[in-house]
């Protein structure tokens, strides 16, 4: 049965890009963007055994997190009733921050040892735009899409685990294009490098990264923003 | 063949020369020619390695006055001379020294005179200050004069000692952490951290009695060091000092203590154990009742031991590639888990030993007594 749906899934993709390619209209979307990144995550150690709270992400990095910058390349399959887009994207995501120590007390405090996280978030997003006018100024957009996060923690005295998290996330946003602001420069990008359209955004998404499970949960919610360019 | 090839060669190279007048004017142009290339060339290429670099400089820090070092290998013979001012707009404020060139050349300076020093090592005692040096060779052969200039700094005054250092101890390791020098004092070439088991660390130093200690020395533009490879569970001491470009050393800074210990991960308190390893990969599960039993084995067992560290490493280091091989195979699978069924036996077994020791002390000597018993009544 399986295969069924994967066939019927390539053909409907094949006819879509076949389609496009012959389109006037922007066929591609290339988006740069970032945002901040700090889990909800906490672990399965009790900070003390008379308070019920458990160690977070927070007590390892800190509280301001860090930021989560992506690359996303956005594939247009249908832009006729609003665009729907096929996107994937990727990005870097570095955090340093201290191991803990039990003190003698019983309680744990930031050790000398410098902790640091790398992760690299591949993503496949399917995105609908809400873009039915042209040069409409305003586009809305939803988006939902499946992830594979590989992440590696390293310490200063060189233990180090690495591995994967599955995953998916949701979300939605607003684009405002940037052309009427400044047509001439929007001509120029037209002309000089095939750029249509040239839009900032915000949107917010909702990641459920490995949600609940053993290790590492990076599910959070979160906003980014960034420049999206259509040629 | 070669010996027919020969007689011609040598043939026409008399014709070349004696026959023909021509070809000896032609040769001897092209050999002077060729000689004059040779001879400019040697020249620049060696004049050009007397650079600043060469210069070694060192300070003495017990000194107001300082005093430097300044050799370097002539290049070329000819009539060298040194000349050197306190102010770049004049020239030749002190005085100036012509000399041949040696195969090491060596200056004596003085505030007031320069001598050669037939001494391996010259010595420029001077006032602090920079100095705006120039050096010009009058090359004998080839009547030609070149110039070099370079700047030295004499300084005699120490940097300023490490202040405000925090030590906070890590897995085998402690991490240094001290305040940015001021703002005019900052020409700090290195750090220097000794550290021992030992108290009183700069006695030992004065007293040169260094077995124990050990010194590393760090760029000057760092203001923390994780210091690594030392025992856990251990008090050390450290102390800091600093040195400048001109090798002035500053006073030993406040010595600190730090206790390096167990630290704690993410990864270690989230029960995060990397992506796949063989045992997941071979039940398909990370919560399967065999894996969570080999995950127990490691916990409880093997990573309280130094041997079972190791092992626990080398097997984090190198299984996940062949969980990925197994985890695509059916066959690899069934044949993992045929092997790994066993050892988890064993595990379970190990594991209820050291989890009920009296318990599992009694149940032994019980099961060992009824097997004596059994037999003796057959």
């Amino acid at each position: 049965m399986k295969i069924y749906y994967k066939l019927f899934i390539f053909i409907l993709l094949s006819t879509l890009i076949v389609s496009n390619i012959y389109s006037e209209e922007s066929n591609f979307s290339f988006d740069i963007c970032s945002g901040p990144f700090l889990p909800d995550m906490t672990t399965n150690t009790l900070k003390n055994p008379t308070q019920n709270s458990y160690f977070t992400y927070e007590d390892f990095y800190g509280e301001t997190g860090t930021y989560n910058n992506l690359l996303h390349l956005d594939y247009f399959l249908i832009n006729h009733y609003g665009v729907l887009a096929f996107g994937i994207e990727t990005g870097y995501i570095y955090d340093k921050g201290h191991a803990l120590i039990k003190e003698a007390n019983g309680n744990y405090s930031s050790s000398g040892e410098a902790l640091y996280l790398q992760i690299i978030p591949a993503n496949i997003v399917l995105k609908y735009n809400f873009d039915y006018f042209n040069n409409q100024v305003i586009v809305p957009y939803i988006e939902v899409g499946g992830s594979y996060w590989a992440f590696k923690e390293e310490s200063q005295s060189g233990n180090k685990i690495e591995g994967a998290k599955k995953g998916y996330f949701y979300g939605g946003g607003l684009k405002l294009l940037l052309d009427p602001f400044d047509p001439s420069s929007a001509a120029n990008l037209s002309i000089d490098y095939g750029i249509s359209h040239t839009y900032i955004f915000i949107g917010y998404r909702f990641y459920k990264i490995n949600y609940k499970g053993s290790g590492f949960d990076f599910s959070q919610n979160n906003w980014l923003a960034g420049f999206s360019f259509s040629f | 063949m070669l010996f027919k090839l020969l007689r011609f060669l040598l043939k026409n190279i008399f014709n070349l020369l004696i026959i023909k007048r021509k070809g000896i004017y032609f040769l001897f142009s092209f050999l002077v020619f060729f000689l004059s290339i040779t001879i400019l060339y040697s020249n620049n290429l060696t004049f050009y390695k007397i650079e600043p670099n060469d210069l070694i400089v060192n300070i003495n820090p017990s000194s107001s006055a300082g005093y430097a070092y300044l050799y370097w290998t002539s290049p070329v013979s000819g009539k060298y001379t040194l000349s050197y001012t306190q102010d770049s707009t004049k020239k030749d404020i002190f005085s100036k020294i012509d000399c041949s060139a040696n195969e090491d050349i060596h200056f004596k300076l003085s505030a007031n005179s320069i001598t050669t020093n037939t001494n391996k090592k010259a010595i420029l005692d001077l006032p602090e200050g920079k100095y705006y040096f120039n050096l010009t060779v009058d090359d004998n052969d080839s009547s030609n004069t070149y110039a070099a200039s370079f700047t030295l700094s004499v300084d005699g005054t120490a940097p300023s000692t490490p202040t405000g250092i925090q030590a906070f101890p890590g897995n085998k390791g402690v991490t240094l952490k001290w305040d940015s020098p001021p703002a005019n004092n900052s020409d700090i070439e290195n750090y220097y951290i000794s550290y021992s088991v030992n108290e009183d660390l700069e006695k030992y130093i004065i007293n040169n009695q260094l077995n124990d200690i050990k010194t590393i020395v760090i760029d000057g533009n760092l203001t923390e060091y994780f210091i690594s490879d030392l025992e856990n569970y251990t008090i050390y001491h450290f102390i800091i000092r600093s040195k400048d470009y001109a090798d002035n050393y500053s006073e030993y800074s406040v010595e600190m203590t730090a206790t390096p210990m167990e630290t704690f991960t993410m990864s270690d308190f989230s029960g995060e154990t990397g992506g796949c390893f063989i045992a997941t990969a071979s039940f398909g599960n990370y919560n399967n009742p065999l894996v969570i039993i080999f995950r127990n084995f490691r916990d409880k067992i093997l990573l309280k031991s130094f041997y079972g560290k190791k092992l626990v490493q080398l097997y984090y280091n190198h299984s996940p590639k062949y969980a990925k091989i197994i985890s695509k195979s059916a066959y690899l699978k069934y044949f993992s888990q045929f092997i790994l069924i066993p050892i988890a036996v064993i595990s379970l077994f190990f594991l209820l030993i050291f989890s009920f020791p009296i318990l599992s002390a009694i149940s032994l000597a019980s099961f060992f007594t009824l097997i004596i018993l059994s037999r003796r009544h057959t």
